[in-house]
């Protein structure tokens, strides 16, 4: 689900994961420009990371997909926050968060339009 | 106490016919015996409170239940909430409720409290290194309510909490183990996405979400294989930790509600479990137990109080296994002067004579029981028995 954020198309955007719960967590970040027919890779990591991208123009997309192993049926929580300036941004603080499979696999997505 | 295993052990214990049963089927029956047994249905009501009166032979456990509440409340929930978020923990208490006021039945709801505490963020690493963060985040609180049996308009419900104060075994404890995970995920990760959708074009939202949901369906599928492959590699590795040192602890309480109404509730008792496991050297493992029951008078429930207590000593290499157990059973506090003890003891032996050949014996003796003298007697007449398996390897594989 697309979900907006404040952007300041001048200001480089900080994104900071943090994880909440016991799990193991894998992340990799994209961002594609308005009408951009590809997304591009700006960050990667397991645990928890800062990463930086832009200036991006309003109507840019930002993509961060997390995989998820632990315990079978447990519920797993990660926070996403984007921030510029060293603030949060509007709308810039989410989580992401469900619950493992039977096998202890999960897989989480956060979608996001600046604008 | 559960019907189909007591059944089992009485027989065991005091039937001809077990005497003149073969030394595998003992040992089978000692091995079931020791399982935990299945519980009524959730949709048959629940058997709040023991069966009235007589005293039944005492189980040994080798783990505290995971859900203490639905144990209390006598039923196995055929469907468990556990709520995500601290809101989604609000609507699951509510949905408990029905909109007169009263209670649901067959409500059942598992969480771990920690997850509700705001702020509180409790990472990976932090949980490998500090035993107090473990024994938070594994402390589970369950929640239930069933149907009176015989009287249908009535609930009784259930609370408990089980606390791991040690567990050698936790898999996310285990720095190699979580490590093993991040080549899965890692591995597990998109190789291409979806086209960027038009955010002004609905269609091609659609587009997008559907292609995306795809790649996740697979993303999902390849970690949950990984998943399966890494705690399989894991509990190989960690076979010669068959003995680890567990030790966990449960309570459960409860209460009536007459008519469902909760203001009519009346306390139904409470029970309490402990459980610990220690290595002996690296050949043994000690276990022992510890289980209180309290139930006053309800419906059809004499008021009792029952102690549980019970060790066993195993020992186990490729060739030789043996076990030595002692379980017994103390119920007081009657009104119906069905006050009395009973205890069990078996043990086993069994050698590995060649490649899937192995010869066992096993005995026992029950003493105290009812108003029975004390007696011992020999079951099975020690005889032996051949098998082409270990059959004193489950109970080794049921400690882990």
């Amino acid at each position: 689900m697309l979900r907006p954020v404040e952007n300041d198309p001048n200001t480089t955007l900080d994104f900071h994961i943090v994880e909440e719960t016991l799990h193991k967590f894998r992340y990799h970040m994209w961002f594609a420009p308005p009408g951009a027919a590809e997304w591009t890779s700006f960050g990667e990591g397991e645990g928890e990371g800062n990463h930086k991208t832009g200036p991006l123009p309003d109507g840019s997309q930002t993509l961060v997909w997390i995989n998820v192993g632990g315990k079978a049926n447990s519920n797993y929580r990660i926070r996403i926050t984007i921030s510029q300036d060293g603030t949060t941004v509007p709308g810039g603080d989410s989580t992401c968060s469900g619950q493992t499979s039977g096998d202890g696999g999960g897989v989480c997505t956060d979608h996001v339009l600046l604008v | 106490m559960h019907g189909s295993r007591a059944l089992g052990l009485n027989r065991l214990f005091r039937g001809p016919a077990t005497q003149k049963g073969s030394l595998a089927s003992v040992l089978v029956v000692m091995g079931l015996g020791m399982q935990p047994s299945p519980l009524a249905a959730q949709e048959a009501g629940g058997q709040l409170g023991e069966a009235a009166g007589g005293l039944e032979a005492p189980e040994f456990l080798t783990a505290v239940p995971e859900n203490p509440a639905f144990v209390f409340l006598g039923v196995t929930p055929t469907s468990i909430t556990r709520p995500g978020a601290t809101r989604d923990f609000g609507v699951a208490v509510l949905n408990g409720i029905n909109a007169d006021g009263k209670l649901q039945q067959g409500f059942a709801l598992e969480t771990s409290p920690w997850f509700y505490i705001p702020g509180l963020k409790v990472r990976l690493s932090d949980y490998q290194s500090k035993w107090h963060l473990r024994v938070l985040t594994n402390t589970q609180f369950s929640l239930g309510t069933a149907r009176v049996s015989g009287d249908t308009a009535s609930t009784d419900l259930g609370f408990g909490v089980r606390l791991t104060l040690l567990d050698q075994t936790d898999p996310m404890a285990n720095v190699a183990f979580t490590d093993s995970l991040d080549q899965i995920l890692k591995a597990c990760e998109p190789g291409q996405l979806p086209c960027p959708p038009d955010p002004e074009d609905p269609e091609d939202m659609e587009r997008f979400a559907r292609e995306l949901s795809q790649i996740e369906a697979a993303a999902q599928k390849c970690i949950d294989k990984g998943m399966r492959q890494a705690y399989k590699a894991f509990s190989e590795r960690t076979r010669s930790q068959w003995n680890a040192a567990r030790v966990a602890f449960a309570f459960a309480t409860g209460w009536r509600f007459e008519g469902s109404d909760l203001g009519e509730g009346t306390h139904a008792g409470l029970q309490t479990w402990l459980v610990g496991a220690a290595p002996v050297s690296d050949f043994g493992q000690l276990i022992g137990q510890l289980a209180f029951t309290h139930r006053p008078e309800l419906g059809e429930t004499s008021e009792f109080d029952r102690f549980n207590y019970g060790a066993r000593f195993l020992t186990g290499s490729a060739t030789f296994n043996s076990f030595l157990e002692l379980v017994g059973e103390s119920r007081s506090g009657t009104n119906d002067d069905t006050n009395d003890s009973s205890g069990l003891w078996s043990a086993g032996v069994e050698f590995r004579v060649a490649e899937n050949l192995w010869i066992s014996t096993g005995l026992g003796s029950r003493f105290g029981t009812l108003d029975e003298a004390e007696s011992a007697f020999v079951i099975a007449d020690v005889r032996w028995g051949l098998s082409s398996k270990s059959r004193l390897e489950d109970l080794r594989r049921e400690n882990q």
